[in-house]
């Protein structure tokens, strides 16, 4: 499940509303837009929660309960636990020190944090394989020191983390800047030490953008395919996460299985929409109080 | 707090912010830095307040070196152009921040009065659970001024306070701001390109340009006895002629003017300044002075504005009160002689205008 990096910022509605088009026209544009929204989003999430109820609820609660499926349920779960919060805290001091401060290499900076968006996660997979695998750079020293991390749990962990690392950065940084450092500045003079400032202005300021860039970071950590599957291993029960065990079901020809699992893998897609579409809701609720206000 | 500021310099890549800054704000003054922008005036300024560091020389404040200390460590209250309020909290919350952040936190009802006297103080009682969003401007501004006085600085530090409003509000709180720092006691510092709101609230002014100071003296001194072409410039409107220096003296037209003790040779171009409203006007040929072709009237209320035509198309400008022009009968395209009353001599071709 592929996220969307950016979230349109709704700000003055009505601002094309000069240009006016033929109704046609209007029409026909949205027509097609609708036609491609339902083609190629709405009519595969239905299917996925068809195709998993085709054999009744029964077969839908025994399949998703078989040890194997509730293993991978709780190592995807353990996978986002894990690597979540680590890059939320990575892209909260990321976005904190590129939006603050001017240092030299702020751009090289900004380029590495985009490199995860811009490399094939199966790239990423690779590299973690010829840094920690058995014919890799560290393999025979962890080998000799008994440390397993390629075809582990670890090695699943570093593959999500290096894929959603730019989530929560992402969404902070243009933010953070738009906001400027001048209320940082006061709250400096007036006495606030770094802590203080950090938790009483410039978190509150961002906390929005912030749940928001977890949310998404949350979304592919769970739903990270190419890059988990190379550095997994695909040891039933044991380092299969969701998106690898649904691809395991199908090939074995269980496809209400494998629909099953996916189910819930797409009832996080849409719990995620829906919590995003109401953080939004609530952002341009505050705009328009904002707008409302006596200037 | 007196603060002394000796030999300050600071760039920014290749861009020369300061160079070379000595300084001294006597204890309870106003001081307002006035200059064109990227004259280094709000780099000063953040470098007194501990925001940024100079690159050479030192800040003191009542006698001790303070160049190294922190903001934090400065009291200092700081109120930006664009109020920087902190967006999420009520203005309450913004007043009462600096005394939250305190380490011996004053108690709740302690710091609940003192926020009341502030809003009091700012008049915007009554507003102390709306949000920054929802005040105007003005409104605004003068919770950021609460806000800075909260922690009882010694020093003000204002960087454009009013640049971001409207003429009218603008005028009221530069009014206000000047009976309050009366009333306060607290060292200080304006920092503004608007000349009159310079000239205005001030104790004293600093007129700075290209990170150096032109001048510094009281608000009437700057403007009656200008050091530079460039203060002379900056601060009001001034014609300027050029002339040759001959026989110790300056040839304007027909006027031979006295040097006095400006260091020009003989030969050699100097650029004579007047004000639009420190000249004489004449009927050409009844004096000696610059001769003039009137180009257009405009009357401005009590006051009348002649543009004028010298030789080689050069313009200058003449400010008469209504009764002096009434007297002269001018018209369109009469020929007239301009004679200065108080005119400057800089040594040199005539800089070019700088736009304020």
């Amino acid at each position: 499940m592929a996220a969307v990096a950016h979230r349109p910022r709704v700000k003055a509605a009505g601002h094309f509303r000069h240009r006016q088009e033929s109704a046609f026209a209007r029409w026909l544009l949205t027509g097609v837009a609708l036609a491609f929204v339902a083609a190629f989003l709405l009519l595969p999430l239905v299917i996925v929660f068809v195709q998993a109820l085709e054999k009744g609820v029964a077969f839908y609660f025994q399949a998703i309960l078989e040890p194997d499926a509730l293993a991978a349920v709780r190592l995807t779960l353990l996978v986002a636990v894990i690597s979540v919060p680590l890059n939320t805290l990575f892209g909260l001091a990321a976005a904190w020190c590129i939006a603050k401060f001017e240092f030299r290499g702020k751009s090289l900076l900004i380029a590495l944090i985009d490199l995860p968006f811009s490399v094939s996660p199966v790239i990423s997979g690779l590299v973690f394989i010829l840094l920690f695998g058995l014919q890799g750079w560290f393999g025979a020293w962890l080998k000799a020191h008994d440390v397993e991390i390629i075809f582990a749990v670890p090695g699943i962990v570093l593959a999500t983390m290096f894929v959603t690392f730019p989530f929560v950065a992402r969404e902070l940084i243009p933010l953070m800047e738009e906001q400027g450092k001048e209320e940082e500045e006061v709250a400096h003079s007036l006495g606030a030490n770094g802590w203080q400032i950090f938790r009483r202005v410039t978190l509150p300021n961002v906390k929005w953008g912030l749940l928001y860039g977890v949310l998404l970071c949350n979304a592919r950590a769970m739903g990270e395919f190419g890059a988990v599957s190379v550095v997994s291993g695909h040891i039933r029960g044991e380092t299969n996460t969701m998106p690898l065990h649904v691809e395991i079901l199908y090939n074995e020809y269980n496809f209400a299985g494998a629909f099953a699992v996916a189910s819930l893998l797409a009832l996080l897609a849409v719990v995620t929409l829906i919590a995003k579409s109401a953080l939004e809701w609530r952002d341009e609720r505050a705009a328009a109080a904002r707008l409302k206000a006596p200037v | 707090m007196k603060i002394e500021i000796k030999s300050l310099s600071k760039s920014f890549g290749d861009f020369r912010a300061l160079h070379d800054i000595d300084l001294t704000i006597e204890s309870g003054e106003l001081v307002t830095l006035l200059g064109p922008s990227g004259s280094g005036k709000t780099t000063l300024l953040r470098i007194i307040g501990g925001l940024e560091s100079p690159d050479s020389g030192s800040v003191w404040f009542d006698g001790h070196d303070a160049t190294e200390r922190s903001a934090r460590d400065r009291r200092v209250g700081f109120v930006f152009q664009h109020y920087a309020l902190f967006r999420n909290m009520s203005v309450f919350d913004n007043v009462a921040f600096g005394l939250h952040v305190r380490p011996n936190r004053p108690s709740k009802k302690e710091i609940a009065e003192r926020v009341d006297h502030l809003l009091a103080l700012v008049q915007m009682r009554g507003f102390e659970r709306r949000r920054p969003s929802q005040l105007s401007g003005g409104q605004r501004q003068r919770v950021a001024l609460a806000r800075a006085l909260a922690v009882e600085p010694k020093v003000l530090l204002l960087d454009e306070p009013f640049g971001a409003l409207d003429a009218q509000v603008r005028r009221e709180l530069r009014r206000w701001l000047r009976h309050l720092h009366d009333e306060m006691n607290v060292t200080g510092v304006f920092v503004t390109h608007d000349q009159d709101e310079a000239l205005e609230v001030a104790d004293r002014v600093v007129v700075m340009n290209k990170g150096a100071i032109e001048q510094v003296g009281v608000p009437m001194e700057i403007y009656d006895k200008p050091a530079t072409p460039f203060v002379y410039q900056f601060i009001g409107n001034v014609n300027r002629v050029p002339c040759v220096i001959a026989g110790g003296e300056a040839r304007l037209g027909t006027l031979a003017l006295p040097l006095n003790g400006v260091d020009a040779p003989d030969g050699t171009h100097a650029t004579v300044f007047f004000r639009p409203h420190d000249l004489k006007l004449a009927p050409a040929g009844g004096a000696n002075g610059i001769a003039a072709t009137v180009r257009h009237i405009s009357v401005l209320g009590a006051n009348v504005r002649i543009d004028l035509a010298a030789d080689n198309d050069l313009p200058l400008e003449a400010e008469l009160p209504r009764v002096q022009f009434d007297e002269l009968t001018l018209k369109q395209g009469d020929k007239v002689v301009v004679i200065p009353n108080d005119p400057k001599i800089f040594p040199g071709a005539a800089p070019a205008t700088s736009t304020p």
